[in-house]
C-alpha cells in the first residue's frame, strides 16, 4: 500500500540518519589513530581495541559488570517485598502500583540530586545524626560505590517491581493454599512454590535493570564524584576532557556489543517485548 | 490474589515506600527553608524568587520549552505516522531499530551523535547548537510514541476502518476521518510523554548542544556539582511537579 | 430474473502454517436481482471471504466479479457500488448517529445530505436518536444504524455479514421481521453470509450452501430442505434419518415419518422397527427406534399421538415423496438461469 510507505518513511530516515548512521561512525571512529590535537586522523588501526585489553580497563569494565550485578541484586531484594504487597492488596492494587511509578516519572537528573541532597557532608543525613549527637563528624556517604548502587537501585526499581508484580497476578491463588493444605508454613510455601513460579518476572525484571545500569553515566557521575568509575564515565572523559575519540569510541562499541548481546539472550531464552 | 498480608511484609513495604518518597519530600521540604544549609529555619520562598531573577535560569528554560515543544511536535507526527504503517503490517526491521534507540545507553548515543555531527560539519558549514539538539531529541522521542499510539491501534476494532473504505473513503480518508479521531487520546499521552523526556534529557543535549543552547537539566548539573546555592531545591521542586503532572496526565490518556 | 451480481469461477488460497489453504474453489454463482440472497456454510467454508471479495477488501486470484455486467474485480471497496453491514457493525465511536449515516455523503449538498440521512434513519425506526452516540445504543440500535448508512448510499447489493448472530433470540425474531420487511420495500438486492441454517432458510429467498469452498447446492429453502441433492446438504439444513428400505438407502425427515402399531392401509410405505427408548421434550416426544435391518431413527410425535414405550415393536411409515435420494450432483442457479 501506497500510503503505508509514506507514513513510514520519516521514522525511516529519522532511524537512518540519527540512530543507524550515528552509530556506525562510532564504529569507524573507532578503528581510526587519535590526533595531534585531539581530533581524528588516518592510519586505520585496532591499536584502541588493543588497549582494551590492558588490565585497567578490563577492570573498569569487570567492575562496572560487577556493580550493576549487585544492583540488580539489591533491586530484587527491595522490589520482591513491595510487589508481594502489592499483589495481595485487593482493591488497593492499582494505588498502590501508581505509588511506586510516580517517583519516577520525575527527572533522572532531579532523582539524583536528591541523593546527593541527603548523603553528601553537608547533607539531610549527616546534619541529622550530627545535631543529635551519633557522630562527631560528618560520614563519607556519598561519593563512594555505595552510593552509585543506592542511586541506581532507586532510580530502576519500577522496572523491576512491575515485571515481578505482573507475574504475580498471573500466579493461580489456589496454589498457595494447596501449598497450605499440604502441610507448608508460610514461609516453604513462599520458597518452594511462589519463588519458582515468579522466575520470569524476576528475570524479566532483572534485564531491565541490570541493562541500564550497566550503561548509566549521569549517576556515577552525580555520585560517584569520580571515585567510581563506571564504562560510562570513561566514554565521555574520551570525548570531552581526555581527547581520545577511538578509544571512547572502541569503549562505547564494547558496550554496546555487551548490551545488544545481552538483550538477543534474553530474547531467545524467550523474553517478552519490553515497554 | 488476596491472601493475607504478614505484619513483616506490611512493613517492609511501608519502609520501601518511605524509602522510595525521602529523598524527593527532602528536596521540596527544604526547597522552602530559609536557610541554606540542612537545617530548617522556617519557611521561606526566597530560592524560587532567587530563581526568578536569573536570567541564565530564565534562557535555559525558554531553551528547553522551545527545544521540547519542537522536538514533540516532530517526533509526535512522525511517530504516529510508524505506528499506523506498522500497525497495517509488521515491519521487523523497523521495530528493531525503534527498540535499539530505547534500549542503546545515552552516553553511547550522545557521543555516536556528537561524532556524527563533527564529521558532518567537515562538509557543512554549521555548528552545534539549537537545531542539532532538536534533531537529536526528534530521533530518541519518536520511539515512546511508536509504543504507546501502536499499543492503541492493536486494541482498536479492523472493521473500522474497512467500513469507512466500505462507505467510499479513500486509503487517506479513511485514516484521517476515522482512525486518527479513534486514537487521538493515545497520540496526545505519546506526545506528552515525548515532552518530559525531552525537557528532562542531560546526557545527550549537553554533548550535542551549542554555546547558546543550554537547557534546564545542563543548569540543574552545573549547579548540582558546585552545590553552592539551594535554589536548586527549588528548581528540582518545579521539575518534579511539572514533569509528574505531564506523566500522569498521558497515562490517564491512555487509559481513556 | 436478471442476475445483477456474477460470480464467475473465483477462487482465493492462503499459505498458512499447514500449507497453502484453498478458502474459495473455482465458485460460480449469479444472484438475481431484487433477491434477498443467502450464502449459507459451516465456519471455514468460504463464505466470509466470498463476501470480501464481493466488497473489495480481497482480491480473487483466479476468477471475475461482475457487477450489472461489469467486472468490478479491479475497483477498490469505496469505488464499489456495494456496500457491507460488518458482523460487529462498524459504527464509529467517535461520531454520532447521524454522523456516521451521513459519513458517505461527502460528495453531495448539505441539503441533500440531511435530506437522505433523515429518510434512511426513518426506514430503520431511528428517527429521534441521531444525536446518540454509539456506546449509548443497545445492539439491535446499532444495527439499524449500521443499516441506515448503508443504505443511504443506495448500493446495487447490500452485503449482510451474520447479521441475527449477535443478537439474543427474542431481537432475532424482531429484526428478522423487519429486514424482510425492508428488503421487500426497497427492493435493493441482499447478500446475507452466515452458518446458522435457520437464518437463511428464515429470511432468505435463494441459499447457496458451501462447504470447503465449493458450492453444493443452490435454490430456494424448499428446494434444499425436501430435495437435497447431497448428504452434506440434507444433514446440514436439519436433522435426517438415514436407512436401508428395500435396495436403497434414502433419507428421512423426522416429522415425516409416522408411527403406527400396525401397518397403514394407504399407499405408505413401511419399515418394522423397535423402540429403544422415548425422550421428552415437552412440545415434541422424541422416539429412538432401530428398524428390523438395525439403523437407528429418530421420529417426532406429539404427546396426542400415543405413546410408546420401549421394546414396543411398531410400524414406521413414509409417503415416498417424502424421500430424501442423494446421488445428484450439486445444482448451479448459473444452470438454471442459463435454461431460457
Amino acid at each position: 500500500m501506497n500510503l503505508r510507505r509514506i507514513f513510514l518513511a520519516p521514522a525511516w530516515v529519522m532511524t537512518a540518519i540519527f540512530l543507524v548512521l550515528p552509530l556506525f561512525v562510532v564504529l569507524a571512529y573507532s578503528f581510526l589513530t587519535r590526533g595531534a590535537y585531539g581530533g581524528l586522523q588516518l592510519p586505520w588501526t585496532t591499536e584502541s581495541y588493543q588497549r582494551l585489553v590492558d588490565p585497567l580497563y578490563l577492570s573498569i569494565l569487570g567492575r562496572s559488570f560487577l556493580l550493576a550485578a549487585v544492583v540488580t541484586l539489591v533491586s530484587l531484594l527491595v522490589a520482591y517485598p513491595l510487589a508481594l504487597f502489592i499483589s495481595r492488596s485487593g482493591r488497593r492494587k492499582m494505588l498502590w502500583l501508581n505509588l511506586v511509578m510516580l517517583p519516577f516519572f520525575t527527572s533522572l537528573l532531579v532523582r539524583t540530586y536528591a541523593w546527593v541532597f541527603l548523603l553528601r557532608d553537608t547533607g539531610l543525613f549527616n546534619t541529622v545524626l550530627l545535631s543529635v549527637g551519633l557522630i562527631q563528624e560528618p560520614l563519607p556517604l556519598l561519593y563512594n560505590d555505595g552510593a552509585v548502587v543506592l542511586g541506581l537501585v532507586y532510580s530502576y526499581l519500577p522496572f523491576m517491581v512491575l515485571p515481578i508484580f505482573a507475574n504475580l497476578e498471573r500466579i493461580d491463588p489456589n496454589l498457595l493454599e494447596a501449598a497450605a493444605d499440604l502441610g507448608e508454613s508460610p514461609l516453604w510455601a513462599l520458597w518452594r512454590v511462589l519463588a519458582p513460579l515468579s522466575r520470569p518476572g524476576i528475570v524479566a525484571g532483572s534485564v531491565l535493570v541490570f541493562i541500564p545500569s550497566l550503561g548509566s553515566y549521569l549517576t556515577p557521575d552525580l555520585l560517584g564524584g569520580g571515585k567510581s568509575v563506571w564504562v560510562g564515565n570513561v566514554i565521555q572523559n574520551q570525548f570531552t576532557n581526555a581527547r581520545d575519540w577511538p578509544f571512547g569510541a572502541a569503549l562505547g562499541v564494547c558496550l554496546m556489543l555487551l548490551v545488544l548481546g545481552l538483550m538477543r539472550l534474553w530474547q531467545s531464552k524467550g523474553g517478552g517485548e519490553l515497554g | 490474589m488476596s491472601a493475607p498480608i504478614s505484619k513483616t511484609l506490611r512493613t517492609s513495604a511501608g519502609l520501601i515506600f518511605a524509602f522510595l518518597y525521602l529523598p524527593l519530600a527532602a528536596l521540596i521540604a527544604f526547597s522552602v527553608n530559609q536557610s541554606s544549609s540542612t537545617v530548617w529555619a522556617g519557611f521561606s520562598m526566597r530560592w524560587y524568587q532567587e530563581l526568578w531573577s536569573d536570567p541564565q535560569i530564565l534562557s535555559a528554560t525558554a531553551n528547553s520549552l522551545l527545544i521540547a515543544a519542537t522536538s514533540t511536535v516532530l517526533a509526535t507526527i512522525i511517530g504516529t505516522l510508524a505506528a499506523y504503517g506498522l500497525w497495517k503490517r509488521q515491519s521487523r526491521l523497523l521495530v528493531s531499530t525503534v527498540y535499539l534507540s530505547l534500549v542503546t545507553p545515552e552516553i553511547v548515543m550522545g557521543v555516536a551523535l556528537l561524532a556524527f555531527y563533527q564529521a558532518v560539519f567537515r562538509y557543512l558549514d554549521v555548528q552545534l547548537g539549537m537545531h542539532t539538539v532538536i534533531l537529536a531529541h526528534i530521533s530518541f522521542c519518536f520511539a515512546y510514541v511508536v509504543l504507546v499510539v501502536l499499543a492503541r491501534l492493536r486494541n482498536m476494532d479492523a472493521s473500522l476502518e474497512e467500513a469507512a473504505l466500505d462507505l467510499g473513503a479513500t486509503e487517506w480518508q479513511a485514516f484521517y476521518r476515522v482512525t486518527l479521531p479513534c486514537i487521538a487520546p493515545a497520540v496526545a499521552a505519546g506526545a506528552l510523554l515525548a515532552f518530559s523526556t525531552s525537557l528532562d534529557d542531560y546526557v545527550i543535549t549537553s554533548l550535542v548542544a551549542g554555546v547558546d543552547s543550554e537547557t534546564l537539566p545542563m543548569v540543574i548539573y552545573a549547579k548540582a556539582r558546585r552545590a553552592i546555592s539551594p535554589s536548586i531545591n527549588a528548581l528540582c521542586a518545579i521539575i518534579v511537579v511539572a514533569v509528574g503532572s505531564l506523566v500522569l496526565l498521558s497515562q490517564r490518556l491512555q487509559r481513556s | 430474473m436478471s442476475a445483477i451480481l456474477e460470480l464467475l469461477g473465483i477462487s482465493r488460497r492462503y499459505d498458512s502454517v499447514a500449507g497453502t489453504v484453498t478458502a474459495v474453489d473455482n465458485l460460480t454463482l449469479a444472484i438475481p436481482k431484487g433477491s434477498f440472497f443467502g450464502l449459507l456454510g459451516p465456519s471455514g467454508c468460504g463464505k466470509t471471504t466470498t463476501l470480501r471479495m464481493i466488497a473489495g477488501f480481497e482480491h480473487p486470484d483466479q476468477g471475475d466479479i461482475r457487477l450489472n455486467g461489469s467486472s468490478i474485480i479491479g475497483l477498490k471497496p469505496y469505488q464499489r457500488r456495494v456496500n457491507t453491514v460488518f458482523q460487529s457493525y462498524g459504527l464509529f465511536p467517535h461520531l454520532s448517529v447521524r454522523a456516521n449515516v451521513e459519513f458517505g455523503l461527502r460528495h453531495v449538498s448539505a441539503t441533500e445530505r440531511s435530506q437522505r440521512s433523515k429518510e434512511a434513519l426513518a426506514l430503520v425506526r431511528m428517527t429521534g436518536k441521531e444525536d446518540r452516540y454509539p456506546s449509548q445504543l443497545s445492539g439491535g440500535e446499532k444495527q439499524r444504524t449500521a443499516l441506515a448508512r448503508s443504505l443511504v448510499l443506495q448500493p446495487e447489493v447490500l452485503l449482510l455479514d451474520e447479521p441475527l448472530s449477535a443478537l439474543d433470540a427474542r431481537l432475532r425474531d424482531q429484526v428478522r421481521r423487519e429486514l424482510t420487511q425492508l428488503q421487500q420495500q426497497l427492493g435493493i438486492t441482499f447478500l446475507l453470509v452466515t452458518h446458522d441454517q435457520e437464518e437463511a432458510l428464515s429470511l432468505c429467498g435463494q441459499i447457496a450452501i458451501l462447504s470447503h469452498g465449493k458450492m453444493m447446492q443452490c435454490g430456494t429453502p424448499q428446494d434444499l430442505y425436501l430435495h437435497p441433492s447431497s448428504r452434506f446438504v440434507a444433514d446440514f439444513l436439519g436433522k435426517v434419518n438415514w436407512l436401508r428400505f428395500v435396495n436403497q438407502e434414502i433419507g428421512l425427515r423426522p416429522e415425516a415419518i409416522r408411527l403406527s402399531l400396525e401397518t397403514p392401509p394407504d399407499s405408505s410405505r413401511c419399515v418394522q422397527a423397535r423402540v429403544q427408548q422415548t425422550v421428552f421434550l415437552g412440545n415434541l416426544v422424541q422416539v429412538e427406534l432401530w428398524t428390523d435391518r438395525g439403523d437407528l431413527v429418530l421420529a417426532e410425535t406429539s404427546r396426542f399421538e400415543g405413546t410408546y414405550t420401549p421394546g414396543q415393536a411398531v410400524c414406521l411409515s413414509w409417503l415416498p415423496a417424502d424421500e430424501i435420494h442423494v446421488d445428484a450432483q450439486p445444482v448451479s442457479l448459473a444452470a438454471e438461469l442459463a435454461q431460457p
